[in-house]
């Protein structure tokens, strides 16, 4: 008789998939049981049940994608000026958040940060000229996706603005050696990726780039084997962290592990009190480090074959956009969906700017609202209530391959966060990633007004599916 | 009369749960009708039909739940609706009483990624979604237990094909009972461990062998259940075959009992022949086979015996286990008999008819095996032989016996074991009936049923005899002394009720028999 059959006798731990008093009478006698709460898959249409079957070959590859990214680890190795540093910067080209959009497609704050990149360039004298510009043609208007980059809300990187440069040390069998760049975070308020393009918004980003810069480079430098950007996640997320729209635990043990360097390699004090200051003002801080590493960690999977995994989610303001590793460059894309949320004083939802940023990158990799359950204080700023946030986290495993050897959440047990969204699970259950993103106004330059929570749209990931069924011959 | 409709977007309640607080709605004063259901369209017929298709009902779809009340007043109705949301918030997801690791898993996969632990699917699912769930549970290598039922023919021998490639056990689909590594599963009873393994093609039979076991001071290293259907020719008995290979092979049994209705010739011989290669004592019975021809059949010198009703089969298997003689099978007893004997002569002559109203339906079966050759036809929606089907399962004919567990009563409704109201309204309705004479009752106990099935049947007991006094109600109480709703307790209540109340169901089906042979004297 079979082994398995004898192991049933010696106890069992039973999965109720099905009518819940079963789970309750299993608990009565403290047997184990973890409750299913079943729905017809494929909302019971059988023909696409029939296809997503046809494509259980993904598995293999799925499984080749989901080592990668349990090895992947990103360290924050250099500062450096996007010309020269982001692959493919060009002279006249300006980066930004999202799948390709034209100008004339361009959101507000979008449009907002496009005028005040053009000014800081030197590109016009005005916004006036900034805007004829952009609409003429010259300047070249790329995803920052294309150049191994990400940039929170509007994202928009041009060739002068520091970048930090990170690195995934995973070996490069495991896909490692990869590179993401992003750009430092300007603070709350009126910065440039919500679109304010005014005085004072500029005046920051060239203290930026003539002081941060340099004295983060100088930094990072002083630390002889970088800073590794997974190790500060991971403790994060057991201090109350989603590493998205939460980043303060983040940020704190990010000044604890460089202060003493920034002190050491910068010789002035008032440098380095400035730079302090800035930093420890920015609740964010961590975030422009945060999303470039998990930038590297899900590049670490594009482009593997039969493999239905989703290695980008991103937003322009206008579209939102997903990106699945078996089928290499190309963008799924449905119009971006307005978030639902708390609202700071004296603004509501008919002032909010469709959802945007490449932020959704931290969801890609089974951090931000997959890892809400590491955040319950966050429903605060998003709304909800903190069964919610586990709920969030908790549905997540029903779409992602895998959970994460590093980042766990200590209220699940110190189970790893859900990661790898599965395109054929998506399908199959209808259960939409969660994200949680900050909301912007719709008008270029107002600011932040809100934080919330979002369902990303489902069009992409049928279209997705459809695809690699194509691909795949199913 | 008025109408409150609400409808939740995407929110996931099981079908119990949600039967359970619109009956708890509909409980209250000036409330006509209650109901909480999933948007599905079949659903939505229902709605329809009783006028509740309204409001924001309308455009409710199968992920959407709608609550629905017609009460006296709009007052009242929007007092229920109010009273179901709050019930469903007060309703967690989980009542594990964990942290948010307790959450509901939202797929089989997910849940094996929680808990890789996991060697075991319960499926409560719709029929025709079980192959699809069941072959993720087989090739993840899960065993499963299949509580649906309405699963196809071709599915259950497809699945029970691919178990068995795999080394797992597939039991079910209809299989609503199991005891496995000390734990029940689904209906059953709590049982003292011990060398007895079962393996039964029916749920209820399982659990009055079991009763009878605890009561002889046994206990049971398992059992397991197969479903009514494996033991058709068409299944050939498969998954009981390997339920009885595992317990040939596992060091923990010592002896095995096997129970059904009767199988087909093919399963027959199939099942009698893994009894006979066990190379263990073994005691059978299927309930309406006669012993004797069953006896011969056996296999000689196999160390297999037969046993002439289901508590019959658990004493012997007791014996077996410890070495020792069964007792002959016991009568009624004596002051059950005399009791029934002062109510002959109080009746007097004059026909009356059996109704045995029954929640299990294998003792449904059995009061007809045992009732059957004596005083039939006996009638019944879970017929023994076909030609005694009843023609509306809701109208008693002659002597009759009814199975409230059977589908025709349990769409849209739970079932009796966990509801026990129908049967009561069915006990009450019979009472109106000059015809009806004794009445026979099952009352079964256990984990997953009712909490208080004695309190509920004693209820509508008292209300029969008081309109009816002429009446004689015989109940048997399926239970052991470890269940939760304390068995002497239930017998207690039944008693106090009015009814003679036998130790075993066999015994109440002789007691129903002497009572019958009164109204024919």
């Amino acid at each position: 008789m079979s082994a398995a059959r004898r192991d049933l006798l010696g106890g069992v731990r039973v999965a109720n998939v099905g009518v819940e008093l079963f789970s309750e009478a299993l608990r009565a006698q403290g047997a184990p049981v973890v409750q299913v709460n079943w729905r017809p898959p494929a909302g019971g249409d059988e023909e696409m049940l029939e296809r997503i079957e046809k494509l259980e070959g993904c598995a293999a590859a799925n499984d080749l994608a989901a080592e990668r990214l349990q090895a992947a680890r990103p360290v924050w190795v250099d500062v450096g000026t996007a010309r020269g540093t982001v692959p493919g910067m060009g002279e006249r080209m300006i980066l930004h958040a999202g799948p390709p959009v034209a100008w004339e497609d361009m959101c507000g704050p979008l449009r907002g940060a496009v005028v005040g990149a053009v000014l800081l360039e030197g590109w016009a004298g005005d916004a006036a000229g900034a805007e004829r510009l952009a609409g003429s043609g010259e300047i070249a208007f790329e995803p920052c996706h294309h150049h191994a980059a990400v940039g929170p809300m509007a994202g928009v990187m041009s060739p002068s603005m520091p970048v930090f440069v990170l690195e995934n040390r995973a070996p490069a069998e495991l896909g490692g050696g990869g590179r993401s760049y992003c750009t430092l975070n300007e603070g709350l308020g009126k910065v440039l990726r919500y679109g304010a393009y005014g005085p004072e918004v500029l005046d920051r980003l060239r203290w930026m780039a003539e002081e941060l810069a340099p004295a983060m480079k100088a930094t990072v430098g002083a630390m002889e084997d970088g800073l590794d950007i997974k190790n500060i996640i991971a403790r994060a997320l057991h201090m109350g962290d989603e590493v998205h729209n939460r980043n303060l635990a983040a940020t704190a043990t990010f000044m604890r592990m460089t202060m003493a360097h920034l002190a050491e390699a910068v010789g002035d004090a008032k440098t380095i009190a400035r730079v302090a200051a800035f930093i420890a003002g920015n609740d964010h801080f961590f975030l422009n480090l945060g999303m470039p590493a998990a930038k590297a960690t899900m590049d670490s999977i594009a482009g593997i074959e039969g493999c239905s995994l989703v290695y980008a989610m991103a937003r322009n303001g206008t579209e939102f956009g997903i990106r699945v590793s078996g089928l290499g460059d190309r963008w799924f894309t449905a119009p971006a969906k307005i978030p639902v949320g708390l609202f700071f004083p004296g603004h509501g939802q008919e002032d909010a700017n469709p959802d945007i940023g490449d932020s959704a990158i931290m969801e890609t990799a089974g951090l931000g609202g997959f890892a809400m359950g590491a955040a319950p204080a966050i429903v605060q700023f998003v709304g909800g209530t903190t069964a919610e946030a586990f709920q969030a986290t908790n549905e997540m495993y029903g779409i992602t391959w895998t959970r994460s050897r590093d980042y766990t959440l200590p209220v699940f047990d110190f189970a790893g966060t859900p990661m790898g969204i599965d395109v054929r699970k998506v399908v199959e259950t209808d259960i939409l990633p969660h994200i949680n993103t900050g909301i912007a106004h719709r008008e270029a330059g107002v600011g932040q007004i809100g934080a919330g929570i979002l369902r990303a749209p489902d069009a992409p990931f049928r279209a997705a599916f459809e695809a690699l069924a194509e691909e795949m011959g199913a | 009369m008025a109408v409150a409709v609400r409808v939740l977007a995407g929110t996931y309640h099981d079908s119990v749960k949600l039967m359970r607080i619109a009956a708890e709605a509909s409980g209250a004063p000036g409330v006509r009708l209650a109901i909480a259901v999933l948007g599905s369209p079949m659903n939505r017929e229902q709605l329809a039909g009783a006028g509740l298709l309204a409001g924001e009902a309308k455009g409710a779809g199968p992920n959407d739940l709608v609550l629905a009340v017609e009460a006296a007043d709009e007052e009242t109705a929007a007092g229920a609706l109010a009273g179901m949301e709050e019930a469903l918030r007060a309703a967690p997801a989980t009542s594990g009483g964990g942290g948010p690791g307790d959450l509901p898993a939202p797929t089989l996969e997910a849940a094996l990624g929680g808990d890789p632990g996991i060697n075991l699917a319960l499926l409560s699912i719709p029929g025709e979604h079980v192959r699809r769930e069941a072959e993720r549970a087989l090739r993840k290598g899960l065993h499963c237990l299949i509580f649906s039922d309405n699963v196809p023919l071709a599915d259950e021998v497809a699945l029970k094909e691919m178990a068995r490639a795999r080394g797992l056990l597939l039991m079910g689909p209809d299989c609503g009972t199991a005891h496995i590594g000390g734990v029940g599963l689904g209906f059953c009873n709590v049982m003292r461990a011990g060398p007895i393994g079962l393996a039964g093609a029916s749920g209820t039979g399982l659990q009055e062998a079991m009763a009878a076991i605890d009561a002889a001071g046994g206990g049971i290293r398992c059992a397991l259940g197969t479903g009514g259907r494996d033991i058709s020719d068409a299944v050939g008995g498969m998954a009981m075959v390997d339920a009885i290979k595992t317990l040939a092979a596992d060091g923990g049994t010592e002896a095995l009992l096997v129970l059904g209705k009767p199988p087909g010739p093919r399963a027959m011989e199939a099942v009698l022949g893994a009894l006979a290669r066990s190379g263990k004592p073994a005691v059978v019975h299927f309930v309406g086979a006669p012993v004797e021809a069953l006896e011969r059949s056996l296999p000689e010198g196999g160390g297999i015996t037969a046993a002439a009703t289901l508590a019959e089969a658990g004493v012997r298997a007791a014996c077996l286990a410890e070495g020792r003689e069964p007792p002959p099978p016991p009568d009624a007893p004596g002051d059950l008999l005399a009791a029934v004997s002062a109510w002959g002569r109080r009746r007097g002559p004059g026909r009356g008819f059996l109704r045995g109203l029954y929640t299990g339906g294998t003792l449904c079966a059995e009061a007809q095996a045992l009732l059957g050759p004596e005083f039939g036809p006996i009638r019944s929606n879970a017929p023994l032989e076909k030609k005694n089907a009843l023609a509306d399962p809701e109208v008693s004919e002659g002597h009759t016996a009814v199975d409230l567990g059977e589908d025709f009563f349990t769409r849209g409704r739970p079932h009796p074991m966990i509801d026990p109201a129908p049967r009561g309204a069915r006990i009450l309705q019979e009472a109106k009936d000059p015809e009806a004479a004794v009445v026979l009752l099952d009352v079964v106990l256990g984990l997953g049923v009712h909490p208080d099935p004695a309190g509920e049947a004693a209820r509508a007991v008292r209300e029969a005899l008081a309109a009816r006094p002429d009446l004689l109600f015989v109940a048997a109480v399926t239970g052991t002394g470890g269940d939760p709703q304390g068995l002497e307790g239930q017998r207690g209540a039944l008693r106090e009720a009015g009814a003679l109340v036998a130790p075993t169901h066999a015994q109440a089906c002789l007691l129903a028999g002497a009572a019958l042979r009164e109204c024919a004297s």
